[in-house]
């Protein structure tokens, strides 16, 4: 961390001041298609900067600065980058440990020095306990000492290639252009690193034995010698491929190629366009910039060892821009209550044909969202714990729609869009930190038992939810809503039927991909379990209603309780963080889930004992 | 008059209720829901143990049914039913399907139960191999020259019996799961005893299990005599030098490891690949490349996951890696399964039946609309 920051104060100190901020108006645009590999997947750089740009600030804009034009002067300008306020500190102990105002929550960098510097040790000795062990201010403090880390990286990405505001001694000078970067400096460090050991054997490491030549040497040995420390490990910008032999990485960053012995002519022609690009960002000129960025996205898609998508990254540009599940739960918000006045009061029963073309648009555009995820990760929409509630969303809606024409059950509308609500409410929890469209470890990296087994059993997940909300509502009708009720309770049972259906062969799907990734069809494992406890649920509710031990009521109070046997089989069994599928483990949501429970448990038990006690209650 | 029905009957008629299901149901959501919690607190292999793989819960002084009980008498509730009082009716064909793939996946969960047999090889790249390891079991093995003179499973290990070995052993004392300690630091070390080999150096003690079998560090220590090197030994899983004596001029070695079975042919790691996704630690994939010798006939195959290789009734799965200086090796997870073909039976008839009884019963409901 402390070299980090001594690098980029370094920096700081040794680029020239060239615009304001405030003064670029480069079109960054042409820069969002350049390919960036970052987090295992190969985005546009539109999207890097975005996900960068929320991780430090938990905002996608800073000010009038998109995340484009931030990263943009970022990268190229870091010396008025570090005066932005972009690093969130929400956390007022962190703050308050950094002696920071407590009047706001972003800092810039200059700002953060002192406190950086002071809370530097207690970090380190924090990274050595045990991440269940630290409290939220000590995760707040990590947290902090992260996104500098990040934002100084990002500042220090082209640093190889900018020029530095350095006085060489005249020896050295002639060999090197006028105000040299580390790339022209590479040329003399080995002749000068020798020089300084010499010196030194010499003279000993005390600068005050040195003449004022010597002393400049020595100076820029050290300068030069950070400076390669810290783009040793400054991998994260990946927008160069790598045309280089022995390389398993196919994306480097300008450091990797910049410090790698072997480079190529090709990878030269690449580094040589990001210096130009930098150039003219520095001298404004929005000709030269248009063209040079035209060139690197060009040249970077034909050194590129792999496919660079262009219709995928347009279609991830678009789904970021767009925010698609922001404007899909404000519609099923809408939905909600437009269906439900429209089925209770006679006065908006007008209402009754543009809220079933309301649902059906909004299903359109969660589908196409979800659409697009697949089309951007090439693979099926389920591989984590949040894309699992995107899709159960959707279904639940569809299911909604599909019940409504096939089978009139009332109030389908209502209860699809608000368990599609609550879903989508409930999906910040499950959110990934960083980019929510990842990557997905080996075991569950198949395209065919993703698509068989978690389609199948979320879409079971989702009719569960569907026929407990339709159970809350029968069971909170009124004596005048009597014939609803019964018809709801004949649609509920068959949607029980559907969802016993996708629940029970969802799981022995999820047994025979256990079968075939690691030869045990059963473990009693906790996700195994908990897809078996759904099941068992059903089959209880359906012997009940069979052997007449469930009245309508009790059925009724069964199946809504399934909203909880769905959120502890779903959610609660990846608390525990034990057992043998040993991925999507979650952790500080127990109480969320716990406080869902018992209102549920209260709500239900509110509603059957009201439903028993109405006159000539069945 | 209507004949009272015989006992006989009677019995049919309440095993094969559907209320003996809807009680059966109960107790087996509250172990599944007390068994899966008990995970985070007991370790996976161990809960396991004491919950599913059992007849019996005791809570206390107490006994409960554990999963073989329940899912016992669910299972003879569901033959019963099938073959005594199914209605052969086309609107009862839903469930009659529905509740014979149950049958199918209970019969083949208790035929896996008592039939499979997992075990695990490890194999370095360019080496090949015949022999599988056991995650649990142990054995102690005396070897003269290369041959095995006794074989003892550590688990019966109170009933060894050593009087047809030349020489003489006597076992001190074993654990299952040992730690080690440095002999002169144990409280009776005592150095006018003869401690021969790593025994001079180490001590055992015993420490509870490991949640993970494979990992418990088993070992014995072991008195000699009758022998040129008579004196205390220990011998422990893994331990990279056999204990080595000699008796009337033949060669003995003294081994403790993991129980090997030997597999009718044998198995070459030609390479093992690790892919990551780029810039980042996440695996993205892992196969081995193995060459599958069987007498004159081989053949190359590629494991990976998800992508199991079957022969000869064993299936062979990409289950870790090891990696160290000495190069890399592939650990395969080796499964024995007589009941493999049922769950994908059952699955596929569950299916179809609980396909066909949802339309069955929505067209019920039709047809009874007014």
């Amino acid at each position: 961390m402390s070299a980090f920051l001594r690098i980029v104060l370094l920096l700081v100190l040794m680029c020239p001041v060239v615009v304001n901020a405030q003064d670029i108006k480069p079109d960054t645009d042409v820069l969002q298609d350049i390919p960036v590999l970052h987090e295992g997947r190969l985005k546009p750089l539109d999207s890097f900067a975005r996900l960068s740009l929320q991780k430090i600030s938990g905002h996608t804009k800073i000010g009038k600065l998109s995340a484009l034009d931030w990263l943009t002067l970022t990268m190229f300008d870091p010396q008025n980058a570090a005066l932005i306020d972009v690093i969130q500190i929400e956390n007022g102990h962190v703050r308050h440990k950094m002696q920071l105002a407590d009047d706001k929550i972003l800092f810039n960098l200059a700002a953060l020095n002192d406190g950086i510097q002071k809370t530097q040790s207690d970090v380190i000795t924090l990274l050595e306990k045990p991440a269940e062990d630290l409290t939220a201010d000590e995760k707040a403090l990590i947290n902090t000492h992260e996104k500098v880390a990040t934002l100084i990286m990002l500042m220090r990405s082209f640093s190889g290639t900018l020029p530095l505001n350095i006085e060489l001694p005249e020896e050295y000078a002639e060999q090197v252009p006028a105000q040299p970067s580390f790339m022209d400096l590479m040329q003399i460090e080995q002749e000068l690193q020798e020089d300084v050991k010499a010196l030194v054997s010499q003279k000993g490491a005390d600068p005050q034995n040195f003449t004022p030549a010597e002393d400049a040497m020595a100076r820029t040995g050290f300068n030069l010698q950070t400076l390669r420390a810290g783009g040793e490990s400054n991998n994260l910008l990946r927008i160069i491929p790598v045309t280089w032999e022995g390389e398993q990485e196919k994306w480097a960053s300008p450091w990797n190629a910049i410090l790698q012995e072997d480079t190529t002519p090709a990878a030269e022609f690449l580094l040589a366009l990001w210096t130009d690009l930098a150039q003219s960002y520095r001298n404004n000129d929005a000709e030269l910039w248009q063209q040079i960025s035209t060139d690197i996205v060009a040249e970077t898609t034909a050194q590129a060892q792999e496919n660079v998508p262009a219709q995928r990254f347009a279609v991830e540009r678009i789904y970021r821009d767009f925010q698609p599940y922001l404007w899909i739960t404000l519609l099923y918000a809408a939905i909600t209550i437009i269906s439900a006045l429209a089925a209770f009061n006679t006065k908006f029963a007008s209402f009754q044909k543009p809220v079933i073309a309301l649902t059906a648009l909004t299903v359109l555009v969660h589908s196409g969202a979800l659409a697009a995820r697949i089309l951007i990760l090439d693979r099926p929409p389920v591989g984590t714990l949040y894309e699992s509630v995107l899709y159960v969303s959707a279904i639940a809606a569809i299911a909604g729609l599909i019940m409504h024409f096939a089978k009139r059950t009332p109030l389908a509308l209502t209860a699809g869009a608000f368990s599609a609500l609550l879903l989508l409410l409930s999906a910040s929890m499950f959110e990934p930190a960083g980019d929510n469209l990842e990557v997905l470890v080996a075991v569950l990296n198949t395209s065919f038992w993703l698509t068989t087994h978690v389609l199948v059993i979320t879409a079971g997940y989702a009719m569960c939810i569907i026929a407990a909300v339709l159970a809350h509502i029968a069971l909170a009708l009124g004596k005048n809503h009597t014939a609803m009720r019964m018809t709801l309770q004949n649609n509920i049972y068959l949607i029980s039927l559907v969802a016993l259906l996708f629940t029970a062969v969802g799981t022995v799907l999820g047994g025979i991909w256990a079968d075939q990734s690691w030869g045990r069809f059963w473990g009693w494992d906790p996700k195994e379990n908990g897809a078996l406890l759904i099941v068992l649920w059903l089959i209880w509710v359906q012997h009940g209603r069979v052997s007449n031990r469930f009245k309508p009521a009790s059925f009724l109070g069964a199946i809504a309780f399934l909203n909880v046997v769905v959120a502890v089989s779903w959610f609660g069994v990846n608390l525990l963080n034990v057992g043998l599928h040993s991925y999507g483990f979650t952790s500080g949501m127990a109480e969320s889930l716990i406080a869902f429970c018992a209102l549920e448990c209260l709500l239900i038990g509110g509603l059957y004992w009201r439903h028993t006690h109405q006159k000539g209650a069945a | 008059m209507e004949k009272e029905p015989s006992p006989y009957k009677k019995l049919l008629n309440s095993i094969v209720d559907a209320d003996t299901v809807f009680w059966i149901m109960p107790p087996l959501m509250v172990l599944l829901i007390v068994g899966t919690m008990a995970q985070r607190w007991l370790g996976l292999w161990p809960a396991i143990d004491q919950y599913f793989s059992t007849f019996i819960i005791w809570a206390g002084p107490v006994p409960l049914p554990g999963a073989y009980i329940l899912l016992g008498i669910l299972s003879i509730t569901l033959l019963f039913k099938f073959l005594f009082k199914s209605e052969w009716k086309w609107n009862k064909s839903g469930i009659i399907l529905s509740h014979l793939g149950a049958l199918i996946l209970l019969f083949g969960g208790l035929l896996t139960a008592m039939t499979a047999r997992e075990s695990y090889m490890l194999i370095p790249e360019g080496y090949a191999t015949p022999y599988t390891y056991s995650y649990e079991a142990r054995e102690f093995l005396v070897f003269q020259g290369d041959t095995v003179l006794a074989r003892y499973d550590f688990e019966n290990r109170d009933e060894w019996d050593f009087t047809k070995l030349p020489f003489e052993i006597e076992i001190i004392k074993s654990c299952a799961n040992c730690e080690i300690l440095k002999r002169v630091e144990t409280e009776n070390y005592d150095e006018s005893l003869p401690y021969q080999s790593m025994a001079q150096f180490m001590a055992f003690e015993e420490k509870p299990l490991d949640p993970q079998p494979e990992t418990n560090l088993t070992g014995v220590e072991l008195k000699l005599s009758g022998t040129s090197q008579d004196g205390l030994y220990i011998a422990f899983d893994g331990m990279p030098q056999p204990i080595e004596v000699t008796h009337n001029d033949q060669n003995y070695r003294i081994i403790l490891g993991k129980a090997q079975h030997l597999l009718p042919f044998e198995i070459q790691l030609d390479d093992f690949v690790e892919e990551r996704y780029g810039g980042t630690e996440i695996a993205k994939s892992y196969h081995s490349d193995v060459v599958v010798r069987d007498g004159d006939i081989e053949w190359p195959y590629r494991i990976e996951m998800n992508k199991p290789l079957t022969y000869r009734g064993y299936t062979f799965y990409q289950s870790s890696f090891d990696k160290s200086e000495r190069g890399e090796a592939t650990i395969l997870a080796v499964v024995e399964n007589q009941g493999k073909l049922f769950p994908y039976i059952g699955t596929a008839v569950m299916a179809l039946g609980l396909l066909l009884h949802c339309f069955l019963a929505a067209s019920i409901q039709r047809k009874a609309r007014p």
